[in-house]
């Protein structure tokens, strides 16, 4: 009967890792990075994924030896204890902690170029004020006269356009209680916190849509607060915010065509 | 072995506590607050209780009783049931029906689609072909309820209520005040939400999704206002029953859907405001508005307040606060028949630039020509074909323009200052 | 793993309690909701039919043919008021307090006269389907009238108007600051002078109030019915209705600070639940004095 369990905890690890190395083929996997940033992040994504994959792997295998091993049906002998070993115990501390300091140092400037960095002069020219509320975005792009906080702003909702290979500055907000403004493809995701605005910075490398969602618990209709992130030459994005701009302003509604079916 | 069997049964007890028959289809919810109240009546008054004075009591609660299934009867019989749908070819067709094709363009537009209400219509789930039903209760019903009352599940925690699609009244439509809002209104309304309140955009859904829901709420709407008509005119208003499906259609159903029908013919279609392209001409506008806004001929202030804060009610006593019609009825008397409890309704805050009717020049427009139906917001312009106002359309826009421009406008040095000043340096 | 039998009886019954919570409905509906039976032939029926034509409504086998009427009726009375006669209580006005506030308003729900006259009760004809209404040939004259329902001096003139569905109801604003009427679905804004013009395409089985959202103490009704028999008593609870037609009708008497419908016995009147049947003889058919207790009314 030991042999069996032993076999069943081998399962774990070869299971565990044929997951990882069948995931990825089959697009249950890391999003399109469209980003600048992203490869930083996707690097120590990877990074902690091999190392603790390792570790995780060799400790499973030496349980699995040690059940194997000493077997109680194929071990006659009398128990043997031990009063434990310091050396052992010191060293297994001082690796693991040296380890976790090691990857903290070492993310440092990933986080920094995120969180930290932002380009400069960007702080004061926001791309679009984002606010968050239950359970949608709502858009604010200056207007006209690029400034935002005047009456020709434009307002939109879910539907959020930047320009291509541009860095975009997002001024987040939120309205009611916490959101989160995930962007999967574009490696960011930033709490949306009631009284802040937060400044969230990215470059986009390819047009396309992609999603937002929220990533932040914020309600029963969290699971279903999306929008939409479209990337567009700058051509295109200035024509679809004129667009809106003069569609905001207007005084007069012409009779809809209804086209016959 | 006893006491395991009974621990059993115990624990599967618990476990099916939470089952409920809700659990399988909904059903539609009658009405009963506005059709009691409309027709003076008590729940009492359809139940033979023994106590009644004297014989014609009992008949006439038997009457009530057979009247009040009638309606139940006429509703499925005219609606179907809320997971199968169904309408007089009269009032609505699938349109993949060769029945459809064969109609008038004008007849078609006087239907509604059965075909989008059945996509709308059941339970949450997609088909065999992958495509997404049900969709009212996936995204609707948990505010709106089952039966488009106003008053699902989450309702109670929203402020302003979600619509009660039954009054058949829609605040913010581009139509005369007692006009239905067109079918572009309501797919505005869906696509843009309702900015300041609990209404999300549901932009990022499929087009046809979007149309579908829009007839649904048609569909609800009409069904709502056909049980209150029916109803209360045969307890009210002591009505025969009708007889046949036709008599039925005619009388209590067509009206509606004709008034549906001729939505689009009552837009508001305001003329072009006067020019205002250069900062004098904008400021002058704004000026002019400013004045009629706190002027007696339209009396902006008496209901905005002095700045504009929404505030001229605040601290006054509950006799002397507005309320929507749907919630100035309720007291103590009727209590028992409340859905949901009475809210005030404040008048807007006009310096917040939030706009639940929509932030567009001809959006506002359309607030102060018609007012707000439902409410207490008045209509100022002249209705088309109609009687003469006592705000010309000129003046709408100055008006139009001065709102648009108070949430930039700080309290302390407002435009007529700066128009002042700016009018002074010219001269 | 129970160690008596007690235990095992206590999880029963916690199980049975759990299970009260079957079944429960989600609201407070009243149960007349819940037990109104649909009838699933006549669904069908009603289905199958709405293509053929409404049946003509069978004349009804009256008793006799109806017959113009050759003499008319007037009816009068007097409604009085029963107890100690309640002081007017005066309004707060709480806008535009210096045209407003200059006329000493009253709230005009329950006004009790100098000889416990009962003012503002209204009494009309009730809607009798089966039997024809004949109507005096000298209303024809005043048929097409336009009726003026007043803003003025902040409050509405008259308190209570009947307009027929024939004659079209204007609203006026003689005062110098702005109203609205809200009467329905209508809501015009209304400045200075300016009147609106309102139709009732059907009558109303009970006076339509109309407000103002700017003046809210502001309350007044309009009794549209089809025919001119409607009467509102004065500040002495006097009213007459002229040139009715002879025989028994079905009148609705209402006050609009009666709680719930009144009801009242005054000799061979006897008023239930708001409707009395009274019949009317050719000439004067004076009523008197009909008491209405002070327990019927809540002052608003």
């Amino acid at each position: 009967m030991g042999k069996f369990w032993s076999i069943l905890f081998l399962l774990v690890p070869i299971l565990g890792v044929g997951l990882f190395v069948w995931a990825p083929g089959a697009g249950f996997w890391l999003p399109r990075d469209i980003s600048t940033h992203g490869h930083q992040i996707d690097h120590l994504f990877y990074f902690v994924l091999w190392l603790t994959g390792v570790v995780f792997a060799a400790t499973e295998v030496i349980l699995f030896w040690f059940l194997w091993k000493y077997d109680a049906n194929s071990n006659r002998e009398p128990v043997k204890y031990t009063h434990g070993s310091h050396n052992l115990e010191v060293i297994w501390t001082i690796l693991p902690a040296a380890t976790l300091l090691f990857i903290a140092i070492y993310q440092m400037n990933a986080w920094a170029d995120v969180k930290m960095r932002i380009p400069k002069g960007l702080e004061k020219k926001p791309t679009v004020e984002v606010t968050a509320r239950q359970f949608e975005w709502r858009l604010r792009y200056p207007g006209p006269d690029g400034v935002l906080g005047t009456p020709d702003d434009i307002h939109h909702v879910n539907d959020l356009h930047v320009p291509l290979d541009e860095e975009v500055m997002v001024q987040l907000k939120s309205m009611d209680v916490l959101h989160d403004f995930f962007l999967p493809h574009l490696r960011i995701k930033q709490d949306a916190v009631p009284g802040m605005q937060i400044p969230v910075w990215f470059r986009a490398t390819e047009p396309g849509t992609y999603d937002l969602v929220c990533a932040e618990l914020c309600g029963w209709g969290h699971y279903k607060m999306k929008g939409r992130l479209t990337v567009e030459p700058r051509a295109k994005f200035d024509q679809w915010l004129r667009e809106l701009a003069s569609a905001q302003e207007a005084t007069q509604e012409a009779a809809p065509d209804e086209p016959e079916e | 072995m006893a006491i395991a069997l009974a621990s059993a049964w115990g624990a599967l007890l618990l476990v099916t506590s939470g089952c409920s028959p809700q659990h399988g289809s909904p059903e539609f919810r009658v009405n009963l607050q506005d059709i009691l109240q409309e027709s003076q009546k008590a729940t009492d008054d359809f139940r033979v209780t023994g106590r009644e004075e004297d014989d014609d009591a009992k008949a006439e609660k038997k009457a009530n009783r057979e009247k009040l299934d009638f309606v139940a009867t006429a509703l499925v019989a005219a609606f179907g049931t809320p997971d199968d749908p169904y309408l007089f070819a009269e009032v609505g067709l699938p349109s993949d029906d060769p029945k459809w094709r064969s109609l008038e363009p004008e007849d078609r537009k006087k239907r509604l689609d059965l075909k989008k209400i059945e996509l709308a219509a059941g339970s949450p789930g997609g088909d065999r072909e992958g495509k997404q039903r049900g969709l009212f209760r996936q995204h609707c019903a948990h505010c709106h309820g089952v039966t488009g009352d106003g008053a699902g599940p989450t309702a109670a925690f929203l402020n302003p209520y979600p619509r009660d699609y039954r009054q058949g009244v829609f605040k913010f439509k581009s139509t005369e005040r007692n006009a239905k809002p067109t079918t572009a209104d309501l797919k505005r309304t869906l696509v843009e939400g309702i900015p300041g309140t609990a209404m999300p955009s549901f932009m990022l859904l499929p087009n046809d999704e979007i149309e579908a829901l829009v007839e649904y709420v048609k569909y609800l709407s009409i069904r709502g206002q056909f049980e209150r008509d029916l109803a209360i005119g045969l307890l009210a208003q002591d009505e025969d029953i009708p007889k046949t499906g036709a008599e039925l259609l005619e009388t209590y159903l067509t009206p509606i859907v004709e008034r549906w029908a001729e939505s689009e013919a009552k837009v508001v279609r305001p003329p072009e405001p006067p020019p205002s392209d250069t900062p004098e001409d904008h400021l002058a506008s704004v000026q002019k508005g400013r004045e009629l806004f706190f002027g007696k001929q339209a009396g902006c202030l008496k209901c905005h307040g002095p700045m504009a804060l929404g505030d001229a009610n605040d601290g006054a006593a509950e006799k002397d606060r507005l309320f929507d019609d749907w919630n100035k009825n309720k007291n103590a008397e009727n209590i028992s028949l409340w859905l949901l409890p009475k809210l005030e309704l404040k008048p807007r805050n006009l310096r917040l630039g939030i706009y639940r009717g929509g932030r567009r020049p001809i959006d506002i427009y359309r607030r102060i020509h018609a007012g707000i139906p439902g409410g207490p917001m008045p209509a100022g312009g002249t209705e088309q074909g109609g009687q003469k106002g006592p705000l010309e359309p000129d003046q709408i826009w100055h008006i139009v323009n001065y709102v648009r421009s108070l949430p930039y406008e700080p309290i302390s040095r407002p435009h007529a200052e700066r128009a002042t000043a700016l009018l002074k340096e010219r001269n | 793993m129970f160690r008596n039998s007690s235990l095992a009886w206590f999880a029963l019954v916690l199980s049975a309690v759990a299970c009260a919570g079957c079944g429960r409905r989600a609201t407070g509906m009243p149960l007349v909701a819940d037990s109104a039976k649909v009838d699933e032939a006549k669904v069908e029926e009603l289905r199958m039919t709405t293509g053929s034509k409404a049946e003509e409504p069978q004349e009804t086998e009256a008793a006799a043919p109806a017959v113009e009427p050759t003499e008319w009726c007037d009816l009068s009375g007097q409604f009085v008021y029963e107890g100690a006669a309640p002081d007017a209580r005066p309004i707060s006005v709480t806008k535009d307090e210096q045209v407003c506030g200059k006329h000493a308003l009253v709230d005009e729900s329950l006004l009790v006269g100098s000889q416990n006259g009962l003012k503002n009760v209204v009494i009309f004809i009730a809607t009798n389907k089966k039997q024809k209404l004949f109507i005096h040939p000298d209303y024809e004259s005043t048929s097409k009238d336009v009726v003026r329902f007043d803003n003025k001096n902040c409050r509405f003139d008259p308190h209570i108007l009947p307009v027929r569905t024939s004659q079209t109801l204007e609203l006026h604003n003689s005062d110098a600051v702005s109203h609205n009427s809200s009467i329905e679905q209508a809501n015009p804004l209304l400045s200075k002078d300016a009147t609106f013009d309102y139709h009732f395409d059907k009558p109303k089985n009970e006076p339509v109030p109309v407000t103002c959202s700017i003046h809210t103490w502001m309350k007044g009704y309009v009794v549209a019915r089809d025919n001119p028999y409607v009467a509102v008593s004065d500040e002495e609870g006097r009213f007459k209705i002229e040139k009715l037609p002879p025989g028994t009708h079905e009148f609705v008497v209402w006050h609009e600070a009666s709680k719930g419908k009144l009801s009242a016995k005054s000799g061979s009147f006897d008023l239930k639940r708001g409707k009395v049947k009274l019949t009317v003889e050719p000439g004067e058919n004076d009523l008197g004095a009909i008491t209405l207790g002070a327990s019927a009314f809540q002052a608003k």
